[in-house]
């Protein structure tokens, strides 16, 4: 049997051990361990095992992820996400639609410390909901909006998929932190659109709330203003080069702790309750990534990824239609495989297309998790929608998928815009140092 | 078996806080550097106690999340089996995960022990890793233990009339 064929029906066991419930990282080192079995040795496969975990465990580079989960668990506790909504909803709420407007407005906010698109829309649900529950807003469009309002999580900085992209493809996690803030902003700001757009065309939908007046909005202001700063901090030290990535993550934890006990927000529970969610967390995902290592390692021994590289980069066809080709795997993966264990899965594998393609990696690490945020909310699987048909008990599952259907739109058109001019993600990078 | 789940349990619970502890000190290590840096030097050492540390915060998790059962897996399929199918399903890959991480643990300990004879050092600090080796063989020791508790009950319901 040749590398290739193995490393195929080793993919494929993968699938079938991860759709028969074995946890996605633990059924990867597994399969990963046979395969070098096979296409090595034993010894191999062993010295593999005795390697790579503790390789993994103790890179300096992904040690970053639980310091930026850390500076969301102390922003969340912290009572961030009421005084966001509360600030966006002063300033859209009397617009059409304006209390679902104000939740994309308080997701972004919240993006711009959290790295996760989960916990972006459980947290912005648990406070918007109820709010437009209260305004008769449709069901639809209330979950709807929260669902997409969480895939603004990971694209605008910081965000954990960014970090393990990073990781995996060896590029800076500065620059791609700093690719995904325009992008961000374009996405959330064509979510906007879609809601007036909507209740435009169906008043009913959402019902405008009372206006606020302009000083109101100025002290509403005053909630937010200083976890504003603390992005801008963060942001801008690694976008100055005066923080790594890690500092960066130390100081924003430290920065959002400090905040919430400045504003007497911060319970003793509150602290150790983001400590044991952000540890438990971080095993969580870091056993996907050991997972992932070692399946890894099989794959290169395969030569599966160089000859995938050799084959399509040979085919008489446009990079873009290539590129495309990829994303269609993505939207269909994206519908039973968490988005994390995704990247992890397939980004060794199309790495070396993309780049034999002459495409640029951080462009593409941009519109991936697009793409793959889509996944986090189409039906069977979205993620986004099982958590926010938790919070909203009252709202079938149905009608959470129903109602994230028409903001599928804008992030299509977010990745379509994104393709056409690849500068809105990468010219603030490309004037780093 | 009940008094074993305890134990589990307690002792899970305080792997897992020593590892909240650790990320504390990583964080204020991290900060502590980024002030002092400006009006002084840099700290020695400190990306180096950050990875190390790393080891620690992950390696103490493990088992904590598999007690919550928190590892990620795709319900999708399996879910729709009757109770039973599902119990027996779950013995199997819960005994294939078994495999995994004690080999993990075995072939991490060996190494580990052949480093710690040959002298391996961290570069800069110059502290030894092998406690750090030793952490994550505890670690997914541990977390063998927790799996084959779940073991024991799936086929407690795959068995039970």
């Amino acid at each position: 049997m040749s590398p290739i064929t193995t490393g195929i029906i080793g993919i494929g066991a993968l699938l079938f051990l991860m759709a028969f419930r074995m946890p996605i990282g633990f059924a990867m080192a597994l399969v990963g361990f046979g395969g070098v079995i096979y296409l090595s040795s034993l010894e191999g496969a062993f010295s593999v095992m005795a390697m790579e975990p503790f390789a993994t465990t103790s890179s300096y580079t992904l040690s970053v992820l639980p310091l930026f989960m850390l500076m969301g668990q102390f922003a969340f506790h912290s009572g961030l996400s009421e005084r966001l909504y509360y600030t966006a909803y002063k300033w859209l709420g009397h617009l059409p639609g304006g209390l679902s407007m104000a939740t994309i407005g308080g997701c972004s906010g919240f993006a711009a410390v959290c790295g996760s698109s989960l916990a972006t829309a459980v947290t912005m649900g648990s406070v918007a909901l109820p709010e437009m529950k209260r305004y008769n807003y449709a069901p639809t469009l209330a979950t709807g909006c929260v669902a997409a309002g969480g895939t603004l999580g990971v694209l605008i900085p910081p965000s954990g998929i960014f970090i393990i992209y990073g990781v995996l493809t060896e590029q800076s996690i500065s620059e791609l932190f700093i690719a995904g803030v325009f992008p961000g902003l374009l996405l959330a700001s064509l979510f906007m659109l879609t809601i007036y757009v909507r209740v435009k065309l169906n008043p009913s939908l959402g019902p405008p709330a009372p206006a606020a007046n302009i000083r109101e909005r100025l002290a509403a202001l005053r909630g937010s203003i200083d976890m504003l700063a603390l992005f801008l901090l963060v942001m801008g030290g690694l976008y100055g080069g005066i923080f790594t990535p890690n500092e960066a993550g130390g100081v924003g934890a430290a920065g959002a702790l400090f905040i919430g006990v400045v504003r007497r927000k911060f319970t003793w529970r509150g602290f150790v309750d983001a400590l044991i969610e952000t540890t438990r967390t971080t095993a969580m995902v870091l056993a996907i990534i050991i997972g992932a290592m070692i399946f890894n390692r099989f794959l290169s021994v395969s030569t599966i990824p160089f000859w995938l590289a050799g084959f399509v980069s040979g085919l008489p066809v446009p990079p873009l239609a290539i590129i495309v080709v990829i994303f269609a795997i993505y939207l269909v993966l994206g519908c039973f495989i968490d988005v994390m264990a995704m990247i992890l899965l397939t980004i060794p594998i199309f790495y070396p297309v993309v780049l034999a393609l002459g495409l640029d990696p951080v462009w593409f690490g941009v519109i991936v998790v697009i793409v793959m945020e889509m996944g986090m909310i189409t039906p069977p699987v979205g993620l986004n929608v099982y958590v926010i048909s938790g919070v909203a008990k009252d709202v079938p599952m149905y009608t959470v998928f129903r109602g994230i259907i028409p903001f599928l739109v804008p992030m299509v058109v977010c990745a379509a815009i994104l393709m056409a001019f690849p500068q809105i993600a990468l010219f603030l990078p490309g004037t780093m140092k | 078996m009940l008094r074993f789940e305890r134990v589990l349990q307690s002792l899970s619970r305080v792997l897992n806080w020593v590892g909240a502890g650790v990320l504390v000190i990583m964080m204020v290590l991290t900060v502590v550097n980024v002030l002092v840096r400006p009006v002084y030097r840099s700290i020695l050492g400190v990306p180096e106690l950050v990875s190390y540390g790393f080891v620690v915060v992950i390696c103490f998790g493990l088992a904590y999340t598999a007690i919550m059962r928190s590892h990620v897996s795709v319900e999708l399929l399996v879910s729709r089996f009757p109770q039973r199918a599902q119990a027996a399903i779950d013995s199997i890959t819960c005994l294939l995960s078994i495999g995994v991480f004690s080999i993990i643990a075995w072939q991490s300990a060996l190494h580990g022990w052949e480093q710690w004879l040959i002298g391996e050092y961290a570069p800069i600090l110059e502290f030894p890793l092998m406690p750090f080796r030793f952490v994550l063989v505890v670690g997914c020791a541990v977390l063998c233990l927790v799996l084959l508790l779940n073991l024991l009950k799936s086929l407690a319901t795959v068995v039970r009339k």
